[in-house]
């Protein structure tokens, strides 16, 4: 039996897309590490909210694992709550057939001592730990980073650099070139080629 | 669940709100019930907390259109379990109206309060004269069942010693005696017609003195606040479920879907209207009060709890991504 | 512009709703709690006028809360305080000033006869006022027929709902056994037995 790919696009133009732009086609099965670097305004972020759905598109197949991650470019934080509160309410939104533990997707991004600070009181690179740690909770077999070296200090590119080796997951990445994204993963391709 | 639903809860009743509500309660006791200046009246209370209880789905509202922006509405259609965070929602809304509800009623059974000692109201009933002879009595409103014509006859121009007639109804018929109030007992029929003719017989000559025809309705006593209390919050589960569903399917701000569900759920006051079942006395208070509350027939309840059922099962749905 | 549309359309409803709350065709959930407390405080202001006899405010202040909470007490009461009470001799009021307010009094009290939820204590009060201080000082017919006629009505009601005076069906059909002349008479002579107001 084989395994279903983690994400398969197939033709797929993008809402904005003029109807005469490329179609974008991709395949990636569970444990590919891809990076995808494009400049601004390319349709990077766009895509991946089309892959997890918070985009139509114009037209073409999206098929994606259910279970997914992902990591907006611009987090969306509760910031009047305490950390391990947040972690707590993401845990109740997952399935129940999914393993769930807040306490170990904080401890890879180093949140444990600042569990039970409020959100809003920590910096903007400690939020982005949180954006990032939410992503691998519910055992997601695909995780979407948009930008995710945002704010992180080297420390925490570290961090997310390991995470990302170990994870059994399909991780996609979206980052326009020279951030220090390259040096998480090590296929890379240019958005122009998924067309 | 209880996880969601606690945290929902806790962002809808913080700490401020629940003073306010506390201080709102302890004024409404005191503004229906002033020995002076109150009404002395259940609906005046009611009519406060009704007011208490629209305040609190615009603040649900408020809590809904804070989560979009702190991302949960993308994370439960990410990790998809909507319907999970559509019921917590439903379930910590409801919760804060219980809890609401259930203060404004031990107030009142702990403190029982001095209410208006009549146990029957008078209200203007609408009459038309059909001939010499019958008269008809139409009223508006849904109006309990129980309730009586009060009448005055004058006997002036009746033949000489005949101080007692009759009024019938088809087969029905009762004595009419000159110098007392005739009082004539709604079927529950004629409470549903909201209207009914009487008939005196020709040959006696009496007139109805039609200024002072009254409606006489039986006061809910104080022991009826429970029943009350939960038909108001049968009223505003379906409030909750519109502006859920304003807010989750037709993805409106969610400060826009309180209102917008708020206006809606006013348009069941509308007379007339078929649009929605009749349940605008489910929120019966004020004036109206004593006239409609407790008329709210099963089958208009049970619709608009289906409607609301109905509005929840599609806000469970996952949404449908945007155009962009 | 399709994304807008449920947003506009939800404001088309509650833009609706607040145009016909104006126009007093509909009643939004919780309005009622602005009436309560608008009649709360009527209340207030009734009372200050009370205090201060001030009956035309009171009046006025009566007939509001009598729209708002249906209680036609307050109307009576202050019909009471202007046409009756003050309008003795004991308080030692002119002559012309004690019969404009007894005439405001009864006033008050005829026109609302129809909207006051229990008008029966109303049409005895009436009677009353014109019979004790009114008639006296006017000649006309007018108020006679007046008086005569609203405590006929108010004798066929036996004294209204939940009254106290169980002999009025008695006296009703005492007054309808006798001729025209007679009934006149006999209401005349009913009014000019000593009335306790309560």
């Amino acid at each position: 039996m084989t395994t279903p790919p983690a994400l398969i696009l197939e033709n797929v133009r993008l809402a904005w897309q003029g109807a005469d732009a490329p179609l974008i086609s991709i395949k990636a099965q569970v444990g590919d590490k891809l990076l995808v670097l494009g400049s601004n305004g390319c349709g990077k972020t766009t895509l991946a909210e089309t892959i997890c759905g918070y985009l139509q598109a114009a037209n073409g197949t999206v098929g994606r694992s259910s279970r997914l991650g992902y990591v907006a470019q611009q987090p969306k934080l509760p910031v009047t709550i305490s950390v391990e509160s947040y972690f707590g309410q993401l845990v109740s939104l997952c399935a129940d057939s999914v393993v769930n533990d807040a306490q170990q997707c904080m401890n890879l991004f180093g949140l444990t001592p600042y569990a039970k600070r409020k959100i809003g009181d920590l910096s903007r690179g400690w939020q982005q730990r949180i954006n990032l740690a939410q992503a691998w909770l519910g055992d997601p077999r695909l995780i979407i980073l948009d930008e995710p070296q945002t704010a992180l200090d080297p420390d925490g590119m570290t961090s997310l650099r390991n995470v990302i080796a170990d994870s059994n997951a399909c991780v996609l990445i979206f980052s326009p070139p020279q951030t220090g994204c390259e040096t998480l993963v090590d296929t890379h391709i240019n958005y122009s080629e998924l067309c | 669940m209880l996880n969601l639903s606690t945290a929902v809860f806790r962002q809808l009743l913080s700490w401020p709100m629940l003073l306010s509500g506390a201080l709102w309660l302890a004024l409404a006791y005191n503004l229906s019930f002033d020995e002076h200046l109150g009404a002395a009246s259940l609906g005046a209370f009611l009519s406060y907390i009704v007011l208490a209880l629209s305040a609190l789905i615009l603040r649900f509202g408020y809590v809904l259109q804070q989560r979009r922006q702190q991302g949960w509405l993308r994370q439960d259609s990410l990790r998809g379990t909507t319907a999970r965070a559509v019921i917590s929602e439903t379930v910590a809304a409801m919760f804060a109206l219980l809890l609401l509800v259930v203060c404004s009623q031990l107030i009142v059974l702990a403190l029982s309060p001095r209410l208006n000692v009549q146990s029957e109201s008078h209200h203007i009933v609408m009459s038309r004269v059909e001939s010499d002879n019958s008269w008809s009595f139409a009223w508006d409103d849904n109006i309990p069942a129980g309730s009586k014509l009060c009448l005055t006859f004058d006997f002036e121009n009746s033949p000489k010693g005949v101080f007692e007639s009759y009024i019938a109804v088809k087969e029905l018929s009762a004595p009419v005696i000159a110098g007392e109030i005739f009082y004539w007992p709604l079927s529950a029929d004629n409470v549903l017609d909201r209207t009914i003719t009487l008939e005196a017989p020709a040959e006696h000559n009496i007139s109805l003195i039609r200024p002072i025809a009254r409606l006489v309705i039986e006061r809910p006593p104080i022991s009826a606040l429970p029943r009350l209390l939960l038909n108001q919050l049968l009223f505003f589960f379906t409030v909750i479920a519109l502006c859920l569903f304003i807010f989750r399917r037709l993805k409106v701000n969610g400060n826009l879907a309180s209102m917008g569900a708020l206006a809606i759920s006013s348009l069941t006051n509308i007379k007339g209207s078929y649009l929605f079942p009749d349940v605008g006395a489910l929120v019966a208070s004020g004036l109206r009060f004593e006239r409609t509350a407790l008329t709210t027939s099963n089958i208009a309840l049970f619709t608009w709890l289906a409607i609301g059922a109905i509005l929840i099962y599609f806000s469970c749905k996952n949404p449908v991504a945007n155009k962009k | 512009m399709t994304r807008n549309l449920p947003s506009a359309f939800v404001s088309l409803i509650i833009a609706f709703c607040v145009v016909s709350i104006a126009n007093g065709n509909l009643r939004a959930v919780g309005q009622d709690a602005v009436d309560s407390f608008r009649c709360f405080n009527m209340y207030l202001d009734f009372n200050n006028a009370s205090f201060e006899e001030n009956y035309l405010m009171m009046g006025a202040v009566a007939k509001q809360i009598e729209y708002l909470s249906g209680d036609s007490d307050v109307s009576e009461f202050s019909a009471y305080m202007a046409g009756y009470s003050t309008s003795a001799e004991s308080h030692k009021r002119t002559g012309r000033d004690a019969l404009h307010w007894a005439e405001t009094g009864a006033e008050w009290l005829q026109s609302s006869v129809s909207t006051r939820n229990k008008p029966f204590t109303g049409l005895q009060l009436a009677a009353y006022i014109y019979a004790d201080r009114i008639l006296p000082h006017s000649s006309s017919r007018l108020v006679r027929e007046q008086m005569l006629k609203i405590y006929a009505v108010w004798l066929a009601s036996g004294g209204g709902s939940g009254s106290v005076n169980h002999g009025s069906a008695t006296l009703y059909q005492d007054y309808l056994a006798l001729d025209h002349e007679g009934r006149d008479n006999y209401i005349l002579g009913q009014l000019q037995q000593t009335w306790v107001p309560e």
